[in-house]
């Protein structure tokens, strides 16, 4: 029994992931057409939205061409593993508080092992193609992705300093109160940039640039063997996506409508009674929401709702800090003291909520993604490699540095116990 | 292919590296000499509690942790970190495990807990009587995994930091000769400067200079603004020295392992793996049933527009790729070491922090020779070009 339902909760994430590829495709071209004043695919289905179906059929009828030179196997498994860890990343995405497939503590390291692992992929496929185009295309973006994952590990690096957990589960219940991106706002720029690297995507498409390079580490694969790369580029976007919207913009969790309405009277306070400009505050009053929210992560799932509200009797600090806080817990237990199930149905509706809400975010990086792509001419390679190792390496050393020395002056220490 | 290639290089490329590093020397100095003097001033006395199930419980005097060392039946006590998680015990009293901290000013440790199942029991209890922190035995089945990283922390950078230090300069070394080695000296190669003189650099020293008064005025700020709900909380409130944690943090976060740390969660990830690779090969079956294929000489031959190639393959690469890939393993280690103290540094003592920084600072000296040496100019047939 419990097979078939891991199985179930597998092709429930993999089904959507796999359509979600498709529909982003369309979406790309949909997009980049009205960027450029034409009507991109309008013909098959209504508003051309079953155009990638029909790609992807047309593309799985073609015959699979292995060179003479090449060698096939390794021809083969190349793009393979491209596709394997693109979508192997995908395991430790929370979808919602504790939802996600292997809910691990060092989820971090997964997501870096999972994503450098991807080159090999491209290197083993551009090298087995054994053609001048491809060997160079795979040199370039193995390179390219080696130095961007450096960015992205020290990137993740200040984030672990930040909410003091390895769980992705975690880094994202730290968020309850202020989402990363206000106090991490550089940093953030940075991770799209990084990421933007990561995934091939222009600007940084250097690999498979069409004036040099006719298709980069692609060139002479074809039918399903290039779906694969297809594919795996397209989901490794979409999980690049996921993962910023995880880091800086709150994962599952939608802003709270109780502090929105309350907060513009505080930053109007401070701004009169000690002239402290107007976007330092909202720098400093995000830091402080956000260690004063820390010690608030509970895991409600595996409590029972009774002993709380028992708690809250005795114990104002908690009632007074949910008050404030909006504790969810807490903020239940206050209204439903007996009736757990009522109470704990609120709680999944909640979770189910939370997948939609990470849902949106994805999108909205999504079409980040596509409107760089849209907007930003190609750079050449020694500029991508220079925009990586001298002006993004050492900013985010010393962002590092400057972070933790910042909390020692300050004592605000984050307490996380899950490492 | 690109013939010619203009390598613009500005002149202060590692500047804003160095203006972080100043201004985090500016902001450590107040905090250096605090604990320089406190290191003299309080000398804790911690007393340790040693329940028969080897479950060790600190009671400090000004900390706010609570401190549980692991089961003898525990999977650690047969690595070495147990046995060096023992010796910072008997060197330094450095905390080993933390399993839940939140601050309240006095504790006492002293009940024992040996059911599984008490969890919930035991935390109303340490609401009742606002002076328990609970620790329980159970919590570290679940936690071998992890803490195994904090416990590297742990010895790394106290006890063992003179090891650190070797490790930094032997990267210092590696990183420097990886440039030296990949040099390619017979390429004749002219760099063509550009200078931007449109911005000096005071404009942003002051605008720092400017945040940094203003980060002394936040911290008031963030006490007046708390104030109200702190006397709430706090009957008993502290003097004005007293940490925001102190004040504020007051709801604790039990996580049940043993509930999330079933099998069926590392079931899942195998049945994913299995999952993905299956669905590589259903479109290779598909693919290849219902595919026709035509087979002819030049269909087989590698790409070329409209000829067949004279030499493809296995061309020799540019030496740069080379040494962007040694320069990276150099770099990756270094993020790699600098994790585990991401692990420890909220219970970390003043020597673990310096000892980082340290760390960091002798491998920025080498970061800076690459940045200055042009390591990762990118330079290929470069004739002599130049800009007006």
């Amino acid at each position: 029994m419990s097979t078939i339902i891991n199985i179930l909760e597998i092709l429930i994430i993999l089904v959507p992931i796999l359509m979600t590829v498709a529909f982003v495709t369309i979406a790309e071209r949909k997009i980049m057409a009205a960027m450029q004043r034409r009507c991109g695919p309008n013909a098959v289905g209504v508003w051309g939205i079953l155009q990638p179906f029909a790609d992807a059929l047309k593309l799985l009828v073609k015959e699979i061409i292995i060179p003479r030179q090449s060698n096939s196997l390794l021809f083969i498994i190349g793009p393979c593993i491209t596709l394997i860890f693109a979508l192997l990343g995908w395991a430790i995405i929370p979808f919602g508080d504790g939802l996600a497939i292997f809910d691990y503590e060092l989820g971090i390291f997964f997501a870096l092992a999972v994503s450098s692992l991807g080159s090999y992929g491209i290197l083993i496929s551009g090298w087995a193609a054994n053609s001048k185009y491809a060997f160079m295309g795979a040199i370039r973006s193995t390179a390219q992705l080696l130095s961007y994952e450096l960015v992205f590990s020290s990137i993740v690096l200040i984030l672990i300093l930040f909410s003091g957990s390895f769980s992705l589960t975690y880094i994202v219940e730290c968020q309850q109160a202020i989402w990363n991106i206000f106090p991490l706002m550089p940093i953030c720029l940075m991770f799209f940039i990084a990421i933007l690297a990561e995934t091939n995507r222009a600007p940084f498409d250097l690999p498979e640039a069409e004036s040099e390079l006719v298709a980069g580490f692609m060139t002479e694969h074809s039918a399903s063997i290039f779906v694969f790369f297809f594919l795996g580029e397209y989901s490794s976007l979409i999980l690049m996506s996921t993962f910023m919207a995880v880091f800086f913009l709150g994962g599952h969790h939608c802003p709270d409508l109780h502090r929105i309405l309350i907060d513009p009277f505080i930053f109007i306070y401070n701004y009169l009674e000690f002239k402290v400009p107007f976007p330092f505050i909202l720098i400093y009053q995000s830091l402080i929401y956000k260690f004063t929210s820390l010690s608030n992560y509970y895991t409600s799932s595996n409590y029972e709702i009774d002993n709380i509200s028992s708690l809250n009797d005795n114990n104002t600090n908690a009632y007074v800090f949910s008050q404030y806080f909006n504790n969810d817990i807490y903020y239940y237990s206050q209204y439903t003291n007996k009736d757990t199930i009522l109470s704990s149905l609120n709680i999944l509706m909640d979770k189910i909520q939370g997948s939609y809400i990470l849902g949106f975010k994805i999108i909205i990086v999504v079409f980040f993604f596509i409107w760089v792509r849209a907007s930003f001419p190609r750079l050449r390679y020694d500029q991508l490699m220079s925009l990586c190792w001298k002006e993004l390496l050492p900013l985010v050393f010393a962002y590092i540095l400057f972070t933790v020395c910042l909390f020692y002056t300050f004592d605000m220490m984050p307490f996380g116990i899950t490492f | 292919m690109i013939d010619v290639e203009v390598v613009e290089t500005k002149s202060n490329n590692y500047f804003p590296l160095l203006l972080f590093l100043l201004l985090s020397f500016v902001v450590v100095f107040k905090k250096i000499n605090l604990n320089f003097f406190n290191s003299f001033l309080n000398n804790k006395e911690t007393k340790i509690h040693i329940n028969n199930k080897n479950s060790v419980l600190f009671n400090l005097d000004n900390n706010e942790l609570a401190i549980n060392v692991l089961n003898n039946n525990s999977i650690l006590n047969n690595t070495n970190i147990n046995i060096s998680d023992k010796i910072i015990l008997e060197k330094e009293n450095i905390p080993n495990k933390v399993y839940s901290s939140f601050p309240v000013e006095n504790y006492i440790l002293e009940k024992e807990y040996d059911q599984a199942d008490n969890i919930n029991l035991l935390v109303e209890n340490a609401y009742r009587d606002n002076n328990y922190l609970l620790i329980t035995p159970n919590w570290d089945s679940a936690l071998n995994r992890i803490t195994q990283i904090s416990s590297i922390g742990d010895v790394l950078y106290s006890v063992y930091h003179s090891y650190i230090y070797i490790v930094s300069i032997i990267l210092l070394l590696g990183l420097i000769g990886a440039i030296i080695l990949t040099a390619d000296n017979n390429q004749e190669v002219k760099i063509v400067t550009v200078k931007n003189n449109k911005m000096s650099y005071f404009f942003p020293l002051a605008l720092i200079l400017k945040k940094i008064k203003i980060y002394a005025n936040i911290k008031e700020l963030y006490y007046l603004y708390f104030s109200k709900y702190n006397n709430k909380i706090y009957s008993s409130a502290k003097t004005k020295t007293a940490t925001m944690f102190t004040s504020i943090s007051v709801v604790p976060f039990i996580i049940d392992y043993s509930k999330i740390h079933s099998e069926d969660i590392l079931a899942n990830l195998l049945y994913f793996i299995i999952a993905n690779i299956i669905v590589g090969l259903l479109l290779l079956l598909i693919n290849s049933y219902f595919s026709l294929s035509v087979k002819y000489l030049e269909k087989g031959g590698g790409f070329e527009c409209g000829f067949t190639s004279f030499f493809q393959t296995r061309e020799r690469f540019n030496i740069i790729f080379y040494r962007v890939s040694l320069l990276f393993l150099v770099f990756d280690l270094e993020i790699i070491l600098a994790f585990p103290y991401t692990a420890i540094y909220q219970k970390s003592q003043n020597i673990s922090k310096n000892n980082v920084l340290a760390f960091l600072y002798i491998l920025i000296v080498g970061f800076i020779y690459e940045l200055k040496e042009g390591a990762l100019n990118i330079v290929k047939k470069a004739h002599n070009t130049e800009l007006k």
